[in-house]
């Protein structure tokens, strides 16, 4: 079992490592100078340019300032932003809450519908009811994220007023407010960007997870389960939804990346200050070392996410812990 | 069925020579990416075709539109995207419009003189919405050719090749596990500006990785087969073995994988766009539709309405067609 964890590290390592080398090759073969956009501030300074040249090691060969890159990262250093001239880190530790707030929003959504939707068409499967819910699964899969979320904008926020279009709480009062004010708040923002983000993850694991419960619906031990005369409900709870939670918890691992994808572009609808906003800004701008820095960084959260599944998957399936 | 295609591609090329003049201006961009486009919109029946054919050697009873459309999903699919494919095609005869001509009315609504509107700048939407579907379908049908070749051709590497293979796949997994808006994002920082050319190299390029995971496995499997142990011992080339026998194995999963990924190739272009990344104006493509409506959707909703729907029947119309093809084909594993 620890066998399987360490190489999974090391694999994830590896990953990460691989992600970090591309980042700076591209950066490399960027149009330009990586580092014009610091020279260029320096005027006419001789000395913030040799400052310039000593920092970066931008006169030394490419893999000399491939090894200084690695040493700055390794110590936590991703160099500061071009437009605003602040620490790439702080930057990103800064907008990071707002995006664990809206992912967390999303996954509920996702992982609420997208279960009770599977579990409702597994049980129910080959009648109208399965077939409709395929329809919807299929066009919520379909729609595109950050237009869903412009429709629902349009809908409820502005038409009806029910809930607040843009931002993650309202700035003009949220320091006056009480903390139990300012959850509410929070959570009366996060209402439609979790449920734009959430609900294509939510048919993609409907999609899933009713094949994953028909799966063992079809089996053998639940048929005897039901040949024992255990109630139908506690046969789906305690049998059929405790094996079908593995496939579950695989594609939890497998939707870290599709919701750091749908992040981008829904915090850019609902102008969530977050990771995909700054992410978005940074390339509009042209701030190599702040998307060098959002590169590296999603990498390493889509890698934490694989381990957390595959930590996950031990403590859920007795059958993975004796795997050499 | 094959008269009827053979008719359109000629209505196509009717329409590409009496409308050239007017189409050529009308493509916002370099004279490369005009001819990417129109060569992606000719080559539209010509994959049609090359599926009926391909299907047809495989020699089962009925035929592949029968079998198809067996169900109304599969149906409903296979008519989707044709009728995109005919409206690409003819959208220079169908536009009742210039997509880049300026009017006098601007952000008009719906009308029966703008089926769909007006913009902000007073284009009709139609018109535009319309010959996005020939932006959309082109970088999706070109960028899912380029995955298809480095992906079938990376599988292949690695299935007979087990070392680099190794070593090959970790990229795989390494690629797979990235969030692809994010990977396109970081690179579309690396240019200027953006052309249909190089949206399809990056889309392409990005966009392989599990097709050559599908082609490994497959690859794999063909391989350990008793035939191919004979044909081995009789002496044929690896080349042969990969042309005769391998890759017709591995047609029927890989093209099921093209069809999805098409649709995917629309979600992720229009998105974007959507971020003010890749094509912008005044290309009429759906995701840049979008983003000039994003800020009056409470006022003006049919700017954004209608490029958002015609993408989700789009898309749709791609799942639909793939998984009609995937129970057609039967692949072992897709």
């Amino acid at each position: 079992m620890l066998g399987g964890i360490g190489r999974r590290l090391i694999l994830a390592v590896l990953t990460v490592f691989l992600v970090v080398s591309l980042t700076f090759l591209l950066l490399q073969i960027a149009p330009g100078n990586p580092y014009a956009a610091y020279i260029e501030g320096c005027g006419l300074d001789p000395n913030c340019l040799t400052v310039v040249q000593s920092r970066w090691q931008a006169d030394e060969p490419v893999y000399r300032q491939y090894f200084a890159y690695m040493d700055r990262l390794v110590h936590g250093d991703f160099g500061n932003s071009i437009s605003n001239g602040r620490p790439v880190l702080a930057l990103f530790a800064a907008a990071l809450p707002n995006t664990i707030i809206l992912g967390l929003g999303a996954m509920a959504v996702t992982f609420g519908l997208g279960v009770v939707l599977g579990t409702l068409q597994a049980v129910r499967a080959g009648t109208i009811i399965d077939h409709a819910t395929s329809l919807i699964t299929l066009t919520a899969f379909s729609i595109p994220v950050y237009w869903l979320g412009l429709m629902l904008a349009a809908v409820l926020a502005e038409r009806l007023g029910w809930f607040p279009s843009l931002g993650a709480y309202d700035p003009s009062m949220y320091n006056q407010m009480t903390f139990a004010q300012q959850v509410a708040n929070r959570l009366h923002h996060l209402v439609l960007p979790a449920i734009s983000l959430g609900i294509v993850g939510a048919a993609w694991i409907a999609r899933h997870h009713r094949a994953a419960m028909l799966d063992v619906l079809t089996s053998d031990f639940v048929r005897t389960a039901h040949a024992k005369g255990i109630s139908r409900s506690a046969v789906l709870r305690r049998h059929v939804m405790r094996n079908a939670l593995t496939t579950l918890i695989t594609n939890f691992g497998l939707y870290v990346p599709i919701v750091l994808s749908g992040v981008v572009l829904v915090e850019a609808v609902f102008d969530w200050d977050g990771i995909g906003q700054l992410t978005a800004n940074a390339v509009n701008r042209r701030d190599y070392p702040l998307v060098a820095g959002a590169s590296v960084l999603t990498a390493t959260g889509v890698v934490l996410g694989n381990l957390l599944a595959d930590l996950l998957q031990l403590v859920a399936d007795p059958r993975q812990r004796s795997r050499p | 069925m094959r008269t009827g295609l053979l008719v359109l591609l000629g209505f196509d090329l009717v329409t590409l020579i009496v409308r050239h003049n007017r189409l050529l201006d009308l493509l916002h961009g370099t004279a490369l990416d005009r001819t990417a486009v129109i060569a992606a919109v000719l080559l539209i029946p010509v994959l049609i075709w090359l599926l009926i054919a391909l299907h047809r050697r495989g020699g089962t009873g009925r035929g592949w539109y029968q079998q198809l459309t067996q169900d109304g999903a599969g149906r409903a699919g296979f008519w989707i995207v044709t009728l995109l494919a005919v409206i690409a095609m003819l959208a220079p005869l169908l536009a009742p419009f210039d997509p880049l001509a300026t009017g006098p009315s601007r952000n008009a609504a719906p009308s029966l003189e703008h089926w769909f509107g007006t913009d902000t700048t007073g284009r009709d939407l139609m018109s535009r919405v319309l010959y996005g579907a020939r932006y959309s379908l082109a970088i999706a049908v070109l960028s899912v050719l380029v995955s298809l070749t480095v992906g079938t051709l990376v599988g292949l590497v690695s299935a007979f090749r087990p070392g680099v293979g190794a070593l090959l796949m970790r990229g795989v997994d390494a690629g797979l596990a990235f969030p692809r808006i994010v990977l396109l994002l970081v690179l579309f920082a690396l240019w200027e500006d953006v052309g249909v050319l190089a949206m399809v190299t990056i889309l392409g390029l990005t966009g392989w990785f599990q097709t050559s995971r599908i082609v490994q496995a497959e690859a794999q499997r063909v391989k350990r087969c008793e035939y191919i142990l004979a044909l081995r011992a009789l002496g044929v080339s690896t080349m042969r073995i990969l042309r005769h026998h391998v890759l017709p194995n591995v047609a029927a999963p890989i093209i099921v994988v093209a069809t999805l990924g098409a649709g995917n190739i629309i979600l992720i272009e229009s998105g974007l766009a959507f971020l003010g990344v890749g094509l912008d104006e005044p290309n009429p493509s759906w995701g840049v539709i979008i983003f000039n409506g994003r800020d009056l959707v409470g006022t003006h909703p049919w700017i954004a309405t209608i490029p958002g729907a015609t993408i989700a029947v789009t898309v749709i119309g791609f799942s639909l067609l793939g998984d009609g093809l995937r129970r057609v084909l039967n692949p072992h594993r897709v």
